[in-house]
Parts: structure tokens; C-alpha cells; sequence
């Protein structure tokens, strides 16, 4: 497994793509609270900030088909959380489906509450998914540095992300050299035994990874702080980017706020 | 188990982002007094094993399967502080990254998910300290893994219902005995599972627990 799998399209090549990290961070941490302030049940102020997200992915010409996909495979809990709704919240039936001696009442209240529960969801986690898609991960904690995040979240979070991929890889070669040994089959506690066994050696392997990490940051010189590489300074564009932003999910929550009162 | 976004409420969320981020806030400064330069990649290799253990799917009962939190282990192995902070990355990289939780509702997720196991595992992790272990450690284990869990699908019913995000016809106690009763296979799998993993870190790699700054500190620093 590799970080291409997602930082693929952050490699790309538009007036988005070049914009200053911090200024699309704050700007998508903008969009993303304006989402989830807007008032119970409102969907109206939902409009423009979807129509904003696909301005932006039209700009950043993230693909289409690669964003549906991300979106709805979001998280089945989800989906199953909001499909409740139209059957669980009380209120006028719209249709009621016999079901043996039960009746399932469709309620419009349910219908509404859920929807906009589920829109809500999907413009935040796009919002999220796009800030993602059009940044590469080492620029992001750049950017997260330089928003005042304490350092060591920061190198923790890059050593994180680094060593995610190995040991991804590292599972699934555990997995594969069980499933030689038994075919994934076999009686419950034996194949539970056998996943207990990978964590561990997962563990074993992992702990002296970073043994052996530790001696090679040592032998090239490590003094217990992580070098800053330097990056280029936000442009007045990147500025007007995140501010404009700002403003705009300011104005959109008053909005809201006033004229459904 | 993740709050997705728009899920909770303003009050319920910036309450809880406000609890995690002072509980991280401390944990980083407990950790600067405790964690030498060696653990710099430790830390961060372990956030990577967490999330390489949840891809490892344990069966529950037949057609269900569920997978490690974490959080309870790493307490354990690695003491709150540490622990706190591990799971604090974690939990960012899954809401930024995959789009797993809510941004704006890190804060609730990391302190059903990350702060109360972690504080579990390192009450727990007294018992693992002391030179040998008998099968009080195992229970009390795999009760506190069980509880982990329980508490967190608790927390997050009780975060959802403050914020009036479950359906109406649904009372408190209901849907917290439902979330409850889906979660005690997941809760005992993690007990078992903790119980297990840290048994086989103790016979392989004693000094992995006793001391997270290890023997090879000393040697770092010769």
C-alpha cells in the first residue's frame, strides 16, 4: 500500500493546488463549522455551500467519480443512523407499509430530520475529503505547525503517517502468511488464537522498527528536534483565499441565524 | 464507533473539544517531563500499529466480526500520557484523511475513543507492572477492555441524545440498552484481546512495557 492511493491527485497542478496550505486549512475548517452551525433542519443555507465545494473541486479538477465513490462509501453507521429516522421519528405518516402484524409509518418529519442530518454529513466530510485532495500530507503539517499546533503533535503526526503504509503492508503479510497456514478457516477459538498471534507479532515487529528507526535517526544526527524545511511564505492572494472564506461562512451562519429567527 | 459530522450539537461538541483539548494539553506536558528523544519514533510507530491492528478483523459471532479500539492497549503499554497523545493523532488522521468522525466533533470521538480507554489501560497497567501476573490481571483486563467499550457506546448515545439527533420515538434508555447490547461482543473482544497481546508483549518484549523508555535509552545516551 502506498500514500500515492491518496495523495495522488494532492500532487496536482491548479490555482488550488498552488494556494498557501494554512490559508486552505483555515478555509476548510471554516466550511466545515458553517456546515455543521447551520440551524436544525435548515436546508436552504446547505445551497451555497455545496455549490462553493463544487466550484472548488471543478477548479482543482479533483474527479468526479473518485469523489462519489470516497463520499458514499462513507460509513455504512451512518447511512443506518439516517434511514432510521423516517421510520422512528413521530410525526405525519406519508406512507404506511404493512409488515404482518406491524405497520412501518414513513414519517415527513423523519424524512427531513434524516435528509438533513445526511446532507449535513456529506458537505463536512467533503469539505474535509477535498481540503485532503488538494494538499499533500507533508504540507498540511506544515501548515498545522505554523497554525500553532504544538510540535510534538505534529512530528508525532508525521511519523504516524509515514509508517502507516509499511505497516499496512506489514498486516496484510501477516494475513497472507496465515491464511497459507490455515486457509482463514478452522474451529472459532483457533482462528481467534491466530489473530491474537498477529497483533502481537504485529507489535513485536513494530516496536523494533522503531529501535531500529531510532538508530538510524541517531547516526544521521538526530538531536531530538525534527528540521523545519522551509516553505514559501503566504502570497496576498492565499490571504484574500482564507479570508473571503472566513467571511463568507460568517455571513452565511448570520444569515441563518436571522432569517429563519 | 465514530461521531460523524453535523451529528451533535454546538454546545455538546465545543464542550467536548474544550475536555480533549485540555486533556491533551496536560498529556503533553506530563509527556515532555517523562518521554526522551528516543521515544520521538516510538510514539509515532505506535499510532501506525494502532491503526494497522484495526485492520485486523476478530470474529465476534458467526456474520459479525469486530476490531481492536486500542486505546485500552496502548494505556497499558504506554501509560495515559502517552497514550492520550497517540490516539489524539490518530483519531485527527482519521477525521481529516479518511473522513472517518467529524472534524468538528474530534474532541467528543477522542474522549470516548481515546481518553477514558487510555485512562482505563493506565490504571490496569499497575497490575502488569508487578513481576508476575495471575489470572486476577486477566480478569480485571478484560473487564476494563469490556467497560471501555461500553462506556464509549454510552458516551456516544448520551452525546446524541443531548443533541437531539436520535429519532424522537426512541427514549434515552433505549437506544443506550440497543448500542449497549451490540457492543458486548465487541467490548469482550477487546478485553480478550488486550489480555492476549499484552501476555505475548511481556513473554517477547519485556522491556516494550516496564519501561517505555527502555534499556536502549541508556545506550542512546553512552
Amino acid at each position: 500500500m502506498h500514500h500515492e492511493m491518496l495523495d495522488h491527485f494532492a500532487a496536482g497542478v491548479s490555482p488550488i493546488h498552488r494556494l498557501d496550505p494554512a490559508a486552505k486549512t483555515v478555509a476548510a475548517l471554516a466550511v466545515i463549522l458553517a456546515t455543521v452551525l447551520v440551524g436544525r433542519d435548515h436546508f436552504r443555507p446547505l445551497i451555497p455551500l455545496a455549490a462553493a465545494l463544487v466550484i472548488y473541486q471543478a477548479i482543482a479538477r479533483v474527479p468526479v467519480g473518485y469523489t462519489a465513490r470516497h463520499l458514499l462509501l462513507l460509513s455504512p453507521l451512518v447511512l443506518g443512523i439516517v434511514g432510521l429516522f423516517p421510520l422512528l421519528e413521530p410525526g405525519r405518516a406519508l406512507w404506511a407499509i404493512p409488515l404482518g402484524p406491524w405497520r412501518i409509518e414513513i414519517t415527513q418529519a423523519g424524512l427531513v430530520r434524516g435528509g438533513h442530518l445526511a446532507a449535513k454529513c456529506v458537505l463536512a466530510s467533503w469539505a474535509a475529503f477535498l481540503l485532503m485532495a488538494t494538499t499533500r500530507f507533508q504540507d498540511l503539517l506544515q501548515a498545522l505547525a505554523r497554525l500553532r499546533v504544538p510540535r510534538v503533535l505534529v512530528i508525532q503526526l508525521a511519523f504516524m503517517y509515514r509508517y502507516l503504509w509499511i505497516l499496512a503492508d506489514e498486516v496484510m503479510r501477516l494475513r497472507m502468511a496465515r491464511a497459507a497456514r490455515d486457509g482463514g478457516g478452522g474451529p472459532w477459538k483457533m482462528r481467534m488464537r491466530s489473530r491474537v498471534d498477529l497483533v502481537g507479532v504485529l507489535f513485536v515487529r513494530t516496536y523494533d522498527r522503531a529501535e531500529r528507526v531510532y538508530w538510524a535517526m541517531l547516526a544521521r544526527g538526530f538531536d531530538g528536534t525534527m528540521p523545519a524545511t522551509a516553505t514559501a511564505p503566504a502570497r496576498p492572494v492565499d490571504w484574500a483565499f482564507a479570508a473571503m472564506t472566513v467571511a463568507a461562512a460568517l455571513l452565511l451562519i448570520s444569515a441563518d441565524r436571522c432569517l429563519y429567527g | 464507533m465514530h461521531i460523524a459530522p453535523g451529528f451533535l450539537s454546538p454546545p455538546v461538541w465545543a464542550t467536548m473539544a474544550a475536555v480533549s483539548g485540555a486533556t491533551v494539553a496536560a498529556s503533553l506536558a506530563l509527556a515532555r517531563r517523562r518521554v526522551g528523544e528516543r521515544q520521538v519514533p516510538l510514539m509515532g510507530v505506535m499510532g501506525a500499529f494502532i491503526f494497522a491492528a484495526q485492520m485486523v478483523n476478530f470474529p465476534v459471532l458467526p456474520g459479525t466480526s469486530g476490531h481492536l479500539g486500542g486505546g485500552f492497549l496502548l494505556g497499558i503499554l504506554l501509560g495515559a500520557p502517552v497514550s492520550v497523545i497517540v490516539m489524539a493523532s490518530i483519531l485527527a488522521v482519521q477525521a481529516l484523511v479518511f473522513q472517518d468522525g467529524g472534524v468538528e466533533a474530534l474532541g467528543a470521538n477522542l474522549f470516548v475513543m481515546g481518553i477514558v480507554p487510555s485512562l482505563l489501560g493506565a490504571a490496569v497497567r499497575r497490575l502488569w507492572l508487578r513481576p508476575k501476573q495471575g489470572i486476577v490481571t486477566y480478569a480485571v483486563t478484560f473487564f476494563g477492555g469490556a467497560v471501555a467499550v461500553l462506556l464509549g457506546a454510552t458516551g456516544v448515545i448520551l452525546m446524541l441524545f443531548l443533541s437531539q439527533s436520535l429519532p424522537g420515538s426512541v427514549s434515552l434508555l433505549q437506544a443506550i440498552t440497543v448500542m449497549d447490547v451490540i457492543h458486548m461482543g465487541i467490548g469482550a473482544v477487546e478485553g480478550a484481546v488486550t489480555v492476549a497481546v499484552v501476555k505475548f508483549v511481556l513473554a517477547t518484549r519485556r522491556e516494550a512495557i516496564l519501561s517505555p523508555a527502555g534499556p536502549a535509552c541508556e545506550k542512546g545516551s553512552a
